[in-house]
């Protein structure tokens, strides 16, 4: 079986719940393959706390009020 | 200087830092003013919440990719990426919001997920080798979610016994129905123990429920 394109795979993310711009993130840097050992990326802290709080907001689970804070400050779709 | 009595916490919140064992988390009110406290309950059982919907998520992760629909390296990729945010996410829960967050617990964080990632490799490449069932993967996957909820466990614990306010503290109690682990009942059984004694939070594997784990977090006196 071959394997899904690219486009078929970004569906499938985000499909999944996963944001569409991470999505596209995460497919181009698997072209790798399998990393087969652990590697941190080196990201600045900033980043982390916007993508912890982006992630945040984009559950299901969290109240419409606090998406609505979120998305007001820029962190997030609505 | 002095610190101020108020930080920036999760949107909606924030921070009261004169409550006992670090801090509380406060509403803000619609015209910008201090509202209630937000119980400890509540903070709890979104983090919870949040855990119970990334497992579903990585469980469907997955079985997307043991049918193919996405490659093991887009698998692994994407479970990084999730866990990551998770794992941020909950630690900024227990601390009291991001800009709570110090270099301390960021890098917690990073030698937690490290050393996920390196199950995660083997776990993509199980995959990859078609060595796993659809279940298998998905029940697999879904022990990664729980692990998150630990995260906020364990902050909000390390944040108590910081304080130095509290020489006790507690497991549970536990949910008392069947799918409650022995360990988590035997620690439940213990009652009030010295500060730092259970040596363990909810979800961080420890006990038989491993990720599963849905005891609340640990309560201090």
């Amino acid at each position: 079986m071959p394997d899904p394109t690219r486009e078929q795979q970004v569906r499938v993310l985000v499909r999944a719940g996963i944001m569409p711009s991470e999505a596209e993130r995460i497919v181009d840097k698997a072209e790798g393959g399998i990393e087969p050992l652990a590697i941190l990326e080196d990201q600045s802290v900033e980043l982390q706390a916007e993508r912890a709080l982006s992630w945040w907001a984009y559950q299901d689970s969290v109240p419409h009020r606090f998406k609505r804070l979120l998305s007001a400050r820029g962190y997030a779709p609505a | 200087m002095p610190q101020p009595k108020f930080k920036q916490a999760p949107p909606g919140y924030v921070w009261d830092t004169r409550m006992a064992g670090g801090g509380r988390y406060r509403h803000i009110l619609a015209d910008g003013g201090l509202g209630k406290m937000v119980s400890v309950n509540d903070i709890a059982a979104q983090s919870q919440k949040l855990a119970d919907v990334l497992s579903d998520r990585l469980a469907g992760l997955a079985q997307d990719a043991a049918e193919g629909k996405i490659t093991p390296a887009v698998f692994q990729q994407a479970m990084k990426s999730e866990l990551r945010n998770a794992y941020n996410a909950n630690a900024a829960l227990g601390k009291g919001g991001v800009n709570q967050m110090t270099a301390v617990e960021w890098g917690r964080n990073g030698g937690l997920l490290q050393s996920e990632y390196q199950h995660l490799a083997k776990f993509a490449q199980d995959i990859a080798d078609g060595e796993i069932t659809v279940a298998q993967a998905r029940a697999r996957a879904k022990l990664y979610g729980g692990k998150a909820y630990s995260r906020y466990t364990d902050e909000d614990a390390r944040r108590k016994r910081e304080s130095g306010e509290y020489t006790q503290e507690r497991w549970g109690p536990t949910a008392g129905d069947d799918a409650v682990c022995v360990d988590c009942e035997a620690l439940a059984a213990r009652g009030w123990v010295p500060i730092g004694a259970l040596g363990t939070t909810p979800g961080a594997g420890d006990t038989q429920c491993l990720g599963n784990c849905r005891c609340p977090p640990l309560s201090f006196r």
